[in-house]
């Protein structure tokens, strides 16, 4: 349970003067879920950036299953299996929901050059499908086009899209974000249920959801790895207190 | 080569690239603050020169002439932007190039009513007639120099506008980011109108100033338009700094290009040089920082896919498309019937066309790339089977390297290899194209098609301007082509094949990742997905059936000549494929049909259809955007 899948060592990103991951080493264990944390422009999405592939780190190294990868832009690192969701969602309209996840998992038998049968008609990718929306909680929805779907709806549709690819890594970028309680107590539900067979990179705001689904939580502030541990440890750690969750009360005060 | 020769001949050059300036200058601002981008804005050049001319003519002063022209010319620019232009800022660019091409139309058609079709002689004004000594040796005509002195005027004075001017910082605040003008609340209204209206004068200043230097004539506007595009997307959609610097190598490149390379090489010496600079950098040398966000937009016009449509629909829609199938079948007979051979020359005429049409839904419809040089391929075609026809009459076997062919007749050998170079030119232009996105890759398409308009413009043993006769319809084993009926039999089962063909193509796993990348391209390669391959190859593709329709044209008309690869044919077809619907398929017979009959009974009732024609594509564009086929499919899969 405890091989390190994916690491992260020495990783700088510097803009221009700024220096928004400052010398983070952060090793993610296998089928766990990880959550980052820290305040606003704390350099969350810059790290999981680079950890996707989006972003090369200024220096630093980034290994996937002791396979250096730091050269390995997006696609290349989707190919391996670390996939990404978007902060901002990234689906497509046209194409119903079905289409969408149906698109994904053909991507993930191989290349697409194939030039006669439709993927909808074939057994196999159906039936990934319809688990996956069964799973994420869209089966209702398979032949709504995407455009028209509820923003709630449409992070789910993320996350069924990412889940067809069957991914060894997934990282998650504020998956609740702009969700009404409702459909953020289905999300949380759903990512607790994906944890035991997923690897899973977190990054998220809501305190709750973190230490309820997080095996291991990391503090980032200021692009700084300030503190890593089980929620326990770092619910207690004073140094986190005061840097990050010290600071929250204040700016809620 | 003398030294004052060549001194002469880099004027001449420098003369033309601030021309050229004055042009893209009006055209890079409309393009990089409004997201605009207007073919029309050849005709303000066009509008200036012919008013000049009729000003000086009667006036006999060229100061009025010059004053009159711009300000004609900007208010021509105030009135298209308020009627048109204005309509479309945030609509897809596929919808802007459609009206001003319509506008085009309508520019040119009221142009030939007034002014007649003859071309009209500009004289140089007296004062500057003569010519100065820049150096023993060096004789220089005093007008040239002083069209240089205007440009460079000109670009100093926007330089100063732009850099020192509250009114320069709202302009660069808007070509670097649209959303910024509107958020330091700016009358955005106005400084619209501002520009396109300065943009139009510019041009027109141009323009009066080419009267002298050349000829005064209808299309004039679009010759200079091209290379104008060129322009900006060499040096970079928005960048008034990019437009002046790539105008001027541009025109040193033309110039000096005519002087020292064969000729064949000097035409295309321009579009060499642009698809060197989007190669290496695929948003031309001086693009403001960040990528137009032109993507997303380029989808409105598209209607849905087949599949997506419901039972019912789906059975509305096969029957529509039986019943076409069934009455284009019967067509040789009711022509034979009716005695009028007119009627089947028409129909194959727009069979032909329709697979053209079906070649570029492929691109634009399901891929989102929206080419506008589409002609280009089928031209490609075209002239393969009319240049192996030539070479086996003249008994010159034809040397490719190391190939020789001693050219064919013959279908079987012909027809493969013709539309194999169809497909091969649409891989190497899309190679090229691909690299860019959105806008560049329209302008891009547009200009290497010209590339080859202007390949097969230029004298050779192949016509030149005056294209290559068909000497006989190809062969084939058992059938007899030079039967009409025969040959539109076999285009028909052609566009048969082709449209099931297509139809299963889009809805296969290439065609649901091609689709996918049209939606959403970041997403898909997110995903994994090498999308540039994916995307070349659907271009290949349809340079294949591009070359179908391309054989099948030859063997019709058996003529080729270069307005098959002009961009204007281009543009019908992109026409074409709107009026149908755009990612349809079947909406390439509708369109074509629609079109061609149309263009016949306008152009039965007056010569000047366009004039008629041009408003009605504006109209139909502002008005319908989801094509006539789209109207049988209903609503598609999107709201
Ligand atoms: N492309 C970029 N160019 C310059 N600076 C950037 C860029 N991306 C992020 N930054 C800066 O880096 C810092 C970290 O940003 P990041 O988006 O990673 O923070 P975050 O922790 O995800 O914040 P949030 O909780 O608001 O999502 C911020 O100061 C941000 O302004
Ligand atoms: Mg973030």
């Amino acid at each position: 349970m405890t091989t390190t899948i994916l690491e992260a060592t020495g990783l700088i990103k510097r803009f221009g003067g700024l220096t928004a991951t400052d010398d983070v080493t952060l090793a993610i264990r296998e089928l766990t879920c990880h959550a980052l944390i820290g305040p606003n422009g704390a350099g969350k999405t810059t790290l999981l950036s680079q950890l996707s592939g989006e972003l090369r780190p200024t220096a630093g190294r980034i290994h996937f299953e002791g396979r250096d990868v730091t050269s390995a832009d997006l696609g290349g690192r989707a190919r391996l299996g670390i996939l990404r969701s978007f902060q901002i969602t990234s689906v497509c309209d046209d194409y119903s929901v079905f289409d969408n996840v149906v698109v994904a998992a053909q991507i993930r038998e191989g290349h697409g050059f194939r030039f006669w049968q439709a993927p909808r008609g074939v057994r196999a990718l159906a039936d990934t499908t319809r688990s996956v929306l069964e799973r994420t909680g869209l089966a209702d929805f398979g032949d709504v086009p995407a455009g028209v779907l509820s923003h709630g709806q449409r992070r789910q549709l993320e996350l069924a899209i990412a889940l067809a690819m069957q991914p060894r890594v997934l990282l998650l970028d504020e998956p609740m974000a702009g969700m009404g309680p409702a459909e953020a107590e289905r999300m949380i539900e759903l990512l607790g249920s994906l944890r035991a067979e997923y690897t899973i990179v977190l990054v998220e705001h809501d305190m709750d959801a973190v230490f309820n689904l997080a095996d291991t939580v990391s503090v980032l502030v200021g692009g700084r790895l300030v503190a890593s541990g089980t929620p326990q440890e770092i619910r207690s750690n004073a140094s986190v207190r005061e840097a990050y969750l010290g600071h929250e009360q204040e700016d809620v005060a | 080569m003398t030294l004052p020769l060549l001194i002469e001949q880099m004027l001449n050059g420098l003369q033309s690239g601030v021309m050229l300036f004055l042009i893209a200058s009006g055209l890079t601002l409309v393009l990089g603050i409004m997201n605009f981008v207007n073919l029309a804005h050849g005709s303000f050049y066009m509008i200036g020169a012919f008013t000049a001319v009729s000003l000086q003519l009667w006036t006999g002063s060229f100061v009025v002439a010059a004053v009159g022209a711009c300000v004609c010319a900007a208010v021509a620019g105030l009135a298209v932007e308020y009627v048109c232009a204005r309509r479309l800022y945030a609509r897809s660019h596929l919808d802007q190039v459609l009206v001003t091409f319509g506008l085009i139309y309508l520019f040119n058609e009221s142009m030939r009513l007034i002014f007649g079709p003859q071309p009209l002689a500009s004289p140089i004004p007296p004062l500057l007639n003569g010519s100065v000594t820049l150096l023993p040796g060096l004789q220089y005509p005093l007008f040239r120099l002083t069209v240089i002195g205007v440009g460079l005027v000109v670009a100093a004075g926007m330089s100063f506008v732009v850099m020192r001017t509250r009114l320069g910082m709202l302009i660069r605040a808007g070509a670097s980011d649209r959303g910024m003008i509107a958020v330091l609340g700016v009358n955005i209204t106005w400084l619209y109108s501002l520009v396109f209206a300065f943009g139009a004068a510019l041009a027109a200043l141009a323009g009066l100033m080419s009267g002298p230097l050349y000829s005064v004539n209808v299309g004039m506007g679009e010759n200079i338009l091209i290379m104008a595009l060129v322009v900006i997307v060499v040096g970079g959609i928005g960048s008034l700094k990019g437009a002046f610097y790539a105008a001027i190598v541009i025109g040193l490149i033309d110039t000096l290009g005519r002087l020292f390379l064969p000729s064949a090489i000097a035409t295309i010496a321009i579009y060499i040089f642009m698809a060197g600079v989007l190669f290496v950098r695929p948003q031309g040398l001086f693009a403001a920082s960040a990528p137009p966000q032109v993507e997303a937009r380029d989808n409105g016009n598209r209607v849905t896919i087949l599949w997506s449509l419901s039972k019912s629909r789906q059975r509305v829609t096969a029957s529509v498309v039986g019943l076409c199938m069934i009455a284009l079948a019967l067509v040789p007979t009711l022509s034979a019937w009716l005695d009028d051979p007119f009627l089947l020359r028409l129909f194959l005429r727009i069979v032909i066309f329709a697979l053209m049409v079906l070649s570029l839904d492929l691109v634009a419809g399901f891929g989102g790339l929206v080419s506008f040089g589409h002609a280009a391929f089928v031209g490609t075609g075209a002239y393969a089977v009319a240049i192996l026809g030539w070479h086996l009459d003249h008994g010159e076997p034809l040397a490719l390297g190391p190939i020789v062919l001693a050219g064919t007749h013959d279908a079987l050998v012909a027809w493969p290899l013709a539309i194999a170079s169809a497909a091969a030119m649409a891989l190497a232009i899309g190679a090229i194209a691909l690299r860019t996105s959105g806008l560049y890759f329209i302008m891009s398409t547009l200009a290497f098609a010209q590339m080859l308009f202007y390949l097969a413009s230029t004298p050779s043993i192949y016509g030149g301007e005056d294209g290559l006769q068909i000497s006989q319809r190809s062969t084939l084993p058992f059938i007899d082509l030079g039967n009409r009926p025969t040959l539109y039999y076999l285009a028909l089962g052609l566009l048969a094949l082709c449209l099931l063909l297509c139809w299963r193509l889009v809805n296969s796993r290439f065609g649901m990742i091609v689709q996918a990348c049209r939606q959403n391209e970041r997403r898909v390669r997110a995903l994994g997905v090498r999308t540039y391959l994916y995307k070349l190859l659907l271009f290949v593709i349809s340079g294949v059936i591009a070359g179908v329709a391309g054989v099948l044209l030859a063997n019709a008309e058996l003529l080729v000549s270069p307005a098959d690869l002009s961009w204007t044919r281009s543009g019908s077809i992109l026409i074409m494929a709107i009026f149908g619907g755009l990612g349809t398929l079947f909406g390439s017979v509708v369109g074509a049909g629609t079109y061609l009959m149309l263009e016949f009974s306008l152009s039965e009732w007056t010569q000047h259809w366009q004039i008629v024609f041009g408003p009605m594509l504006i109209v139909f564009v502002l008005l319908a955007r989801r094509g006539l086929f789209g109207l049988v499919l209903g609503r598609g899969g999107s709201t």
